[in-house]
């Protein structure tokens, strides 16, 4: 059975200023997959993630989601076709109260009307949903605090619920585990494990803690330089010498 | 009693003004500082077409609604460009005066049939507050409202939640705009002249100050803001200087006190200090 593509990435060069960002990339995500990106730092990952989710102008090659060629659309309408991501820096909204942060999600992913506060069955629904996630990460007692108070962990949790709500089927996923806790990284990886089995979602991460990445994704593909150097299952790149050149030189 | 009802009716026109700064600057963070132009564009439209008051209210509701345009203006040069257009407005004032009077302004400008006294001003005035009270407290409570203080923080995060950080950024402008707009024809009527320097700075001034003394998104903060700003100078009245430094005296206030906030309130409404 053929497996939809749901990134596809065609000869894609990102240039910033004098400097060529990502050079050459091509590689195509399917449905359901969790493809891990690693890399030396500088070599252009999350500009990547930037390139596909349209922070980033790319100066030529082309980005499909679903088979869409998405070039031309802006951040919000990229999202809008299902492209959801986490950023390196935590993408949740700090000065807004946990509650607020999933509502939002909610909000866009159900497309409810401007008014939907107003319908108490509406809004008993959403409670309900806010509730079984915050309770998922064991962060109901903390519903009504703004984001701002959580931990780095938890705020990492916090988001990943909202994605989990925020609905689509591609999730780039930047660095998860910067700054959180041995304890709580466990948790993260089931979270993320989960917004692939449970929710079907294609999930593509950045992420340096090898150990962390290779127990979680289906694919690797590294980057030097901007450009595509292996790619793989994690058993065949853990296996490739070239791995080893590229961390410890 | 007089004094009073225009008491009452300054409190009531702030607010229907800063309504638009609160959402503008304290919510979304955008340091929109042309609310005083079409404060005056509009009070100018209704004095200039006085006879025809529905045909000078609708010129000036579209008038407003042109500050559309500001979104076009690149964020380095938004707030500059914004502060400069209120100096612009009033050399426009002051150059064009067969239409506007030029510096002399406008005197004797009519009101229409059902605001023909003060009392009916304050009616009018108030009922527009009581509705903008209920309509801030639903747009905090919206999509809207999220999306707004959203929009503070990060515009990058927005944008990657499909919403658009321009359509809501030009939505709150033409807002702003709109109200502020409303709050000068109210002005206007009651104070029945205008010359080029209604509105301009020391009105932005006064909205900024209930703005910035209003950074929660809370109606009953602006409400009290507003009541705390306006009433601040009738203190002055007390003392007695000369009804012609009365002014400068006002201004003086309000400089100290946004010096007073800006020192003393700058990292107060962080994350860090607001645990729940």
């Amino acid at each position: 059975m053929k497996r939809k593509k749901v990134l596809g990435i065609e000869n894609l060069h990102v240039q910033l200023g004098q400097r060529m960002i990502n050079e050459d990339i091509s590689l195509e995500v399917y449905e359901g997959e969790i493809v891990g990106i690693i890399g030396p730092n500088g070599c252009g990952k999350t500009t990547f993630f930037n390139a596909i989710s349209g922070f980033v102008p790319i100066d030529t090659g082309s980005v499909l989601i679903n088979d869409q060629e998405v070039n031309n659309l802006s951040p919000n309408r990229r999202a809008a076709l299902g492209l959801n991501r986490s950023f390196q820096n935590v993408g949740v909204f700090k000065e807004l109260t946990l509650e607020e942060n999933l509502m939002m999600a909610i909000e866009n992913s159900e497309k409810l009307p401007w008014n939907w506060m107003l319908k108490s069955t509406t809004r008993s629904y959403v409670n309900e949903k806010i509730d079984e996630a915050l309770e998922d990460v064991g962060l109901r007692g903390h519903k009504k605090s703004l984001a701002g108070v959580l931990s780095g962990g938890q705020l990492r949790l916090l988001e990943m619920q909202k994605l989990k709500l925020a609905g689509g089927d591609l999730l780039l996923i930047d660095e998860p585990t910067a700054g959180v806790s041995p304890v709580l990284r466990n948790e993260l990886a089931a979270q993320i494990k989960g917004l692939s089995k449970d929710h079907g979602r294609t999930i593509v991460i950045i992420e340096h803690d090898l150990k962390f990445l290779f127990s979680l994704v289906d694919r690797i593909i590294v980057f030097v330089d901007g450009k595509k150097y292996i790619e793989g299952t994690p058993k065949e790149v853990q296996a490739d010498k070239r791995l080893q050149e590229v961390y410890f030189g | 009693m007089g004094y009073y009802f225009s008491v009452l009716i300054k409190i009531f026109i702030s607010f229907i003004q800063a309504v638009g700064a609160h959402l503008t600057m304290s919510q979304a963070g955008i340091f929109f500082l042309a609310i005083p132009v079409s404060y005056s564009f509009m009070g100018y439209s209704l004095a200039i077409l006085q006879k025809k008051f529905l045909l000078g209210f609708g010129l000036a509701f579209c008038g407003s609604l042109l500050s559309y345009l500001y979104v076009r203006v690149s964020h380095e040069s938004f707030t500059v460009l914004t502060a400069a257009s209120i100096v612009g407005f009033e050399a426009f004032l002051k150059s064009f005066s067969d239409l506007t009077g030029g510096v002399l302004g406008i005197s004797g400008i009519m009101r229409p049939g059902f605001m023909k006294a003060l009392p009916d001003i304050v009616l009018v005035s108030g009922c527009l507050m009581l509705t903008l009270v209920l309509i801030e407290n639903l747009i905090f409570k919206a999509p809207f409202g999220r999306a707004l203080r959203g929009l503070k923080e990060s515009e990058t995060l927005l944008e990657s939640m499909s919403i658009s950080a321009n359509k809501i950024g030009t939505v709150v402008i033409c807002l702003a705009s709109l109200l502020s707009g409303i709050a000068g024809s109210l002005e206007a009527l009651r104070i029945q002249f205008l010359d080029p320097t209604f509105g301009g700075f020391p009105n932005l001034i006064l909205i900024a100050s209930i703005a910035i003394l209003s950074m929660k998104p809370s109606v009953r903060t602006l409400v009290l803001s507003t009541l705390f700003v306006v009433l601040l100078p009738e203190v002055l009245r007390f003392f007695s200087f000369n009804p012609s430094q009365m002014g400068h005296m006002r201004m003086l206030v309000y400089s100290i006190m946004l010096v007073i906030l800006i020192r003393n309130l700058s990292g107060k409404f962080t994350s860090a200090q607001r645990i729940v």
